[in-house]
């Protein structure tokens, strides 16, 4: 997947906009599904909710916080950056797999986010954004209490 | 799909082998890998983010690099799939070292997901240049 976007187009930008919710309604699985242009999303992304966040991770091996820029706005959620691959000194390639460039990707969630609690954590090259949902989005849970049966009247 | 071993030859110094890893649990993926030949050595790179860094397994024998690791699933509890694009699993994945390694200096390192392996070559394996008198 990776190959295909990054090594047709090293250096260039792989942008794309991509209806999370939209693509969630058809069974396809998001991943086996070309972007626009042609390409294959990069970074692929999973996504969940519970009642409190929308949960989103991305594979972003070899890369730092630094090289990685996370953007949230309303119910989209931006994640872009740029990985270089380090080529041993007076070396020869004998097996080129792993893509290097400039990536951007943009997801809609289904609700808006609560954009000052976003956090972004990378581990082991898992890039991993936990985003509250905003108060509006939240499931209201209404209190059902049995109603006082009405004395009869006669 | 043809059963048993195939091997796909690329390049001298570095053959994959397509076998059926020995994992029983969940799935396995192969991972994205660089290899580079260096005068001094050929360095494997894998990219195998998620891995738990004790998991991961490297070995060479009988001329056989193997690279494994185990992913700790990552579980969100009482959370709805909104999206899935990539699976989450082991990584496998094996190549033949045409070339004399060094094996006890063979070392290797996990940061930021990737796997880094230098494999020396032997002293006789080395290119040698040799000076040209005049």
């Amino acid at each position: 997947m990776l190959l295909n976007t990054m090594f047709n187009n090293p250096l260039g930008v792989t942008r794309e906009m991509d209806r999370l919710f939209d693509s969630m309604m058809s069974s396809q699985p998001l991943g086996f599904a070309p972007a626009l242009r042609g390409q294959w999303s990069y970074p692929a992304i999973n996504v969940w909710e519970d009642e409190d966040n929308f949960v989103a991770e991305a594979e972003l091996p070899g890369m730092s916080l630094d090289d990685i820029e996370v953007l949230v706005t309303d119910d989209e959620l931006t994640i872009k950056g740029a990985r270089e691959i380090a080529v041993p000194e007076e070396s020869r390639p004998l097996r080129r797999e792993r893509a290097s460039g400039v990536f951007e990707r943009t997801i809609t969630v289904p609700g808006p986010i609560d954009g000052d609690g976003v956090e972004a954590k990378l581990t082991h090259g898992v890039l991993s954004i936990t985003m509250p949902k905003a108060e509006a989005a939240k499931p209201r849970r209404i209190k059902v209490r049995a109603a006082k049966s009405l004395p009869k009247g006669s | 799909m043809t059963a048993g071993t195939s091997i796909q030859k690329t390049a001298p110094q570095a053959v994959e082998v397509n076998a059926a890893p020995t994992r029983r649990n969940s799935w396995t993926y192969r991972p994205n890998v660089d290899i580079f030949d260096a005068a001094e050595e050929l360095t494997v790179i894998a990219d195998m983010p998620g891995a738990s860094p004790d998991s991961i397994d490297v070995s060479l024998e009988s001329g056989i690099l193997t690279l494994q690791a185990d992913i700790t699933t990552r579980h969100h509890p009482g959370a709805q799939a909104l999206g899935q694009e990539y699976g989450i699993g082991g990584f496998h994945r094996r190549f033949e070292i045409d070339e004399s390694i060094d094996a006890e200096a063979v070392s290797a390192d996990y940061r930021d997901g990737t796997l880094t392996i230098h494999l020396p070559k032997a002293q006789q394996a080395r290119r040698r240049r040799i000076p040209v008198s005049t």
